[in-house]
């Protein structure tokens, strides 16, 4: 059985006892009984001495056999009741047994340290198991998530091909059939309708596909040093192309430093929150983007427009899923109510936060998030 | 637009074959389809065709296999129509070869516009007769040849297009906006992912060591240049 360290070192003391008393004890009963039968009982200290070789080391065994030694000489050995000897061959014969129990205890020490490195191997080799156990059990949790990701992305991708499929099949019919110069006004009238309605489930198919790739962990993003003006010009591009008439002033000092951000989820974060502005002001009226320093080591960018502003019912749960206020009407229908929750995930994700500032209704939407300057010192990730 | 040339439509959905067809003879391109990858390989090695419409998703063969059996070629050049939209496998298209990436759905107008603009590319003509050279590296930008180290080197007519627009400005940086605008077209300024894309498939067919590029170098964060900058009180890089 395998004793514990802290209770071997209690142990110690004892040992030193038992050499000491054991011996003494025995030759107290051996004195009592009979001194001529003392050659008989030699065995019995070689027993005590190797008992406590193998029970609690050489040191008690040494002291064991050292005290044997001499209560032997002074109690039996001729002249009785002194340390000397009368005859040599009893000294012979006290050396002998004192060289006996000194191999004796050796051999039981060593026995005793031999058990001992077994047992701290046992323990060792136990700890190892359980390590071994907790690393496979992790490894199969990691293969299960992987397995349960890989899944998840082939999910979507067939669900992206079916839903996306038929609808290219009808935008790309309606649309053909509007480039005919013979369709009747009547038909074109539906075609153009069939192609709006079709831009606009597929606007809705992306939106759900993303929050599901947002809400399941599995968007990637590869993150790079962006420059702000670059990427809002990219978007503000972009917007112009549904919305060519928008005013929209780009305000971002030369002194602004890049973000670490993914360019495509960036411009998807800015395409939202533009759309969003450009859905909300009225026709005509700027929308303004900024982008400025902040503490933290962060950049604030700022989508700001003059249209109602956000109610004060909705300001608390404007970035929830499925809500929806603060749009005028619009050509090109009202969204779902996912681009916020959208931009919120795509920002958190990138290392930053969202927040919808203060302004009444009537004092326009000012919509804000920050993102993580990029470290002066990091390699140009165009190289 | 040439009367050569030949488009093939792969794609497996037939509604959607029949819809992509209409689109390109309303546009005036002579086009055919086929439905799965199979057919794709063969009609593809058979047959001289300048552009592919290549859904990624087919069955047999799909659309990766037979854009790595592409790969190298100069023509024909591939759209990828897929409704796959994650950027990912835009840019592994893109690296594989793709001159373009169209996420479904897509009207008639941003497929021919698509079209219409890599055509521009396969049949662009030579805008200078100037030779450009930058260490082993010569572009002939009359005969529209490239060589390193004295070999050809094979491009597609976006990778051209991209190395014309460097080497016409040796030794000048181009941003990004500027690249991606003249090469691809001002809609595709913002995509910042094509221009990286086909700088890397420049860089493994040009430079020596693509991750110390020489030939076509960044400079700056936005921009790129073809050889190094000159040196004060000289002209450019080695032209003729």
């Amino acid at each position: 059985m395998r004793v514990p360290i802290d209770r071997r070192q209690a142990l110690l003391p004892v040992g030193v006892g038992v050499a000491i008393l054991a011996p003494a004890a025995l030759t107290a009963l051996l004195v009592a009984l009979d001194q001529g039968t003392i050659r008989n009982y030699v065995f019995v200290y070689l027993g005590i001495v190797a008992v406590l070789g193998l029970a609690t080391g050489l040191r008690d065994a040494i002291i064991a056999a050292a005290g044997s030694f001499l209560l032997v000489d002074f109690f039996f050995v001729r002249p009785v009741h002194s340390l000397q000897f009368a005859d040599s061959t009893d000294l012979v014969n006290l050396v002998v047994f004192f060289g006996t129990a000194g191999l004796v205890g050796t051999l039981g020490s060593r026995r005793r340290a031999a058990q001992r490195r077994a047992e701290n191997l046992a323990a060792e080799l136990q700890q190892a198991n359980i390590e071994l156990a907790r690393l496979a059990e992790t490894e199969r949790q990691v293969r299960i998530l992987e397995e349960t990701d890989r899944l998840r992305r082939e999910f979507l991708a067939n669900v992206s091909h079916e839903l996306r499929t038929p609808l290219a099949s009808i935008l790309t019919g309606a649309t053909t059939l509007l480039h005919g110069r013979t369709l009747p006004d009547d038909l074109r009238g539906e075609a153009e309708s069939l192609a709006t309605e079709s831009r606009r489930l597929n606007r809705l198919v992306s939106d759900l596909l993303d929050m599901t790739r947002i809400e399941a962990g599995i968007v990637e993003i590869r993150p790079t040093e962006v420059d702000l003006n670059e990427a809002i010009a990219a978007s503000v591009d972009r917007l112009h192309r549904q919305s060519p008439d928008r005013p929209v002033a780009v305000e971002v000092p030369a002194s602004t430093p890049e973000v670490m951000a993914d360019w495509s989820r960036l411009g998807q974060v800015l395409d939202n929150l533009l759309e969003n502005a450009d859905r909300a002001a009225p026709r005509g009226s700027p929308i303004t983007v900024t982008a400025a320093p902040a503490a933290g080591g962060e950049v604030v960018v700022r989508v700001i427009d003059e249209g109602a502003g956000v109610a004060q019912e909705l300001r608390g749960r404007i970035f929830d899923r499925f809500v929806r206020g603060g749009e005028r009407d619009s050509e090109r229908g009202a969204g779902m109510g996912l681009g916020l929750p959208i931009v919120r995930g795509l920002v958190e994700i990138q290392g930053g936060r969202v927040w919808l500032e203060d302004g009444g209704p009537g004092d326009g939407a000012r919509f804000a998030f920050s993102l993580p300057a990029a470290d002066g010192a990091a390699l140009d990730a165009e190289q | 637009m040439s009367d050569a040339e030949r488009i093939l439509v792969v794609e497996d959905d037939r509604s959607l074959r029949q819809a992509i067809l209409g689109a390109l003879v309303a546009g005036g391109y002579a086009a055919d389809s086929v439905g799965d990858g199979i057919q794709a390989a063969q009609r593809l090695r058979a047959e001289p065709f300048e552009l592919v419409l290549l859904d990624l998703g087919l069955p047999f063969v799909d659309g990766w296999e037979i854009l790595a059996q592409l790969e190298g070629r100069p023509l024909p050049s591939v759209i990828v129509i897929s409704a796959r939209g994650e950027e990912r496998d835009k840019v592994r298209a893109l690296d594989l070869g793709a001159d373009d990436y169209l996420t479904k759905p897509f009207g008639a107008d941003e497929l021919l516009a698509r079209v219409r603009a890599v055509l521009r590319r396969v049949n662009a003509a030579s805008t200078s007769p100037q030779v450009v050279r930058c260490d082993d590296v010569v572009v002939d930008l009359g005969s529209r040849a490239v060589s390193r180290g004295g070999a050809e080197v094979r491009l597609t007519p976006t990778e051209w297009a991209l190395l014309e627009a460097l080497a016409e400005n040796a030794g000048t940086a181009l941003d990004h906006r500027t690249l991606l605008g003249r090469v691809w077209g001002p809609e595709y300024i913002g995509d910042r992912n094509y221009l990286r894309t086909f700088i890397q498939r420049l860089r493994r067919k040009l430079e020596a060591n693509p991750a110390s590029p020489a030939v076509i170098q960044t400079a700056g964060r936005h921009g790129y240049r073809f050889g190094p900058m000159p040196e004060p009180g000289r002209t450019g890089t080695g032209s003729r």
